[in-house]
């Protein structure tokens, strides 16, 4: 289903990624926790869209659910503009990112502001043809509204086939301070 | 009505609107004054001319906006014209507000019409060195997801020589928004951009803003401005000034065209257990 997904939305700016829920890298899955706001047992898969922008889990009309969430998210503009350099070193990726926040907030600690590198393979490793081979984040300490800044981050990277990796970055904070979910300012692809 | 009663000296390049979202489109803005000192023992300031325009006298009110501040409620003062007659406001800052500093000033009608100008200029004992910054009518501001060209722009990398470009934006409305100066080189070249994050009905002016993205000389180039705050209306003008003389030359923007998208990347992740 999320392979169709993607088919269906090729001519878009979307990106669909498989985490393996058990080894997935990286803390993405908190921001999936954080839109849930509940306990106890909940049914795969866990979806989310944005950083939980939008989220959805166990059984659901998959096809029209997910669209949903892809097409809303799809008509938000971006609140942030990102400027990515990525480079390999040895056997990770460095990121290098520029971030101007356009957005009427400050980012910063108070709202959980982070950046996000998330490298994928193009290869049926699990259940889809896009599954996650690394995650890295870093805390944006103070970023206020119309002010740029860089940041570097570095992905190390396993046996994986560098031949079919792609990267996204994504910027994220929490609008409700501490509690609430996560959404996600803008993000950017590379090939 | 109202809105027939103004006469205004304006950018003929910006297009009118007439009713706009929580800014009145018949307030007149003078987006950039001054009494203070600048780059090279500069004194600069701000002259204001009101003429009442017709048979009728006119009364206004002129509030003063600060550099970097939210003016939502800001100092004012008022005045009147006597019918048939200008009323020149010399060094209006210092004289009718006691103000030092950058700042914009607002202007709104009472009663009658009225023309507006003004000059900023710099007070050397030899001789002034000025330029005419125009009254605009709200309504006849930059709006957001458009972009606004200020061509005929340069700076040296020697303060001794050559020009230097300041560049201000003023934010017309009571919200919070974020204008994006992309500075170019003549062939085009994009050098940089720089943000400007401006409070409600406050002025950003930055001083040789080419030094924000080049260390070396420019030319000659041209800046592009915009902003995709929703409901956004604001004004961008530069000041081109000789290193040398402290002459400056008033730059108004001009509409370029609708601002390139800014495409959004949706990321969609699912948290799976193969099979």
């Amino acid at each position: 289903m999320v392979d169709q997904l993607a088919r269906d939305f090729a001519d878009q700016p979307v990106v669909f990624l498989e985490h393996p829920v058990d080894t997935a890298q990286g803390d993405r899955i908190s921001r999936w926790w954080a839109a849930y706001a509940g306990g106890g047992s909940v049914l795969l898969p866990l979806v989310m869209v944005d950083s939980g922008y939008r989220h959805s889990y166990g059984s659901v009309a998959f096809s029209s659910a997910y669209r949903a969430m892809v097409e809303d998210a799809l008509a938000r503009p971006p609140e942030a503009r990102l400027e990515v350099a990525r480079q390999r070193v040895g056997s990770a990726y460095r990121f290098d990112v520029q971030v101007t926040n356009l957005s009427p907030v400050t980012l910063g600690s108070g709202n959980q502001a982070a950046l996000h590198a998330i490298v994928y393979e193009e290869t049926h490793v699990g259940d889809t043809d896009r599954f996650v081979r690394g995650v890295t984040s870093i805390s944006i300490p103070s970023l206020p509204s119309g002010t740029a800044a860089d940041y570097s981050m570095t992905v190390a990277l396993g046996s994986v086939n560098w031949n079919r990796l792609h990267s996204v970055v994504l910027v994220d904070y929490r609008p409700g301070g501490s509690t609430g979910p996560y959404d996600m300012l803008a993000a950017d692809l590379q090939p | 009505m109202k809105a027939h009663r103004l006469v205004v000296s304006f950018l003929a390049a910006l297009a009118l609107v007439s009713l706009l979202s929580g800014v009145d489109a018949e307030d007149l803005y003078i987006p950039a004054s001054a009494h203070t000192g600048g780059v090279g023992d500069t004194q600069w300031r701000t002259d204001l001319e009101v003429k009442a325009r017709g048979a009728e006298a006119a009364t206004f009110t002129l509030d003063l906006l600060p550099e970097g501040l939210d003016n939502s409620a800001p100092a004012s003062a008022s005045f009147s014209v006597a019918a048939g007659a200008c009323l020149r406001l010399e060094d209006v800052l210092a004289s009718a507000f006691s103000f030092t500093g950058t700042a914009a000033l607002r202007l709104r009608t009472g009663s009658g019409m009225v023309l507006v100008a003004s000059r900023t200029y710099n007070d050397d004992p030899d001789g002034t060195y000025g330029q005419y910054v125009p009254a605009v009518a709200a309504g006849a501001a930059p709006l957001a997801s458009v972009d606004y060209a200020l061509i005929q722009l340069s700076r040296s990398a020697s303060p001794d020589d050559g020009y230097r470009t300041n560049l201000g934006a003023l934010n017309l409305t009571a919200s919070h928004i974020v204008v994006e100066v992309d500075l170019h080189s003549a062939t085009g070249d994009l050098l940089g951009t720089v943000p400007l994050s401006l409070h409600p009905y406050s002025l950003e002016q930055v001083t040789d803003i080419f030094a924000r993205v080049t260390p070396g000389d420019v030319e000659d180039g041209f800046a592009l401005v915009r902003s995709r705050s929703t409901g956004a209306r604001f004004l961008a003008y530069a000041s081109v000034v000789d290193n040398r003389s402290g002459d400056a030359v008033f730059i108004p923007a001009q509409e370029e065209g609708p601002s390139p998208e800014l495409e959004r990347t949706v990321v969609f992740e699912a948290f799976m257990r193969h099979g």
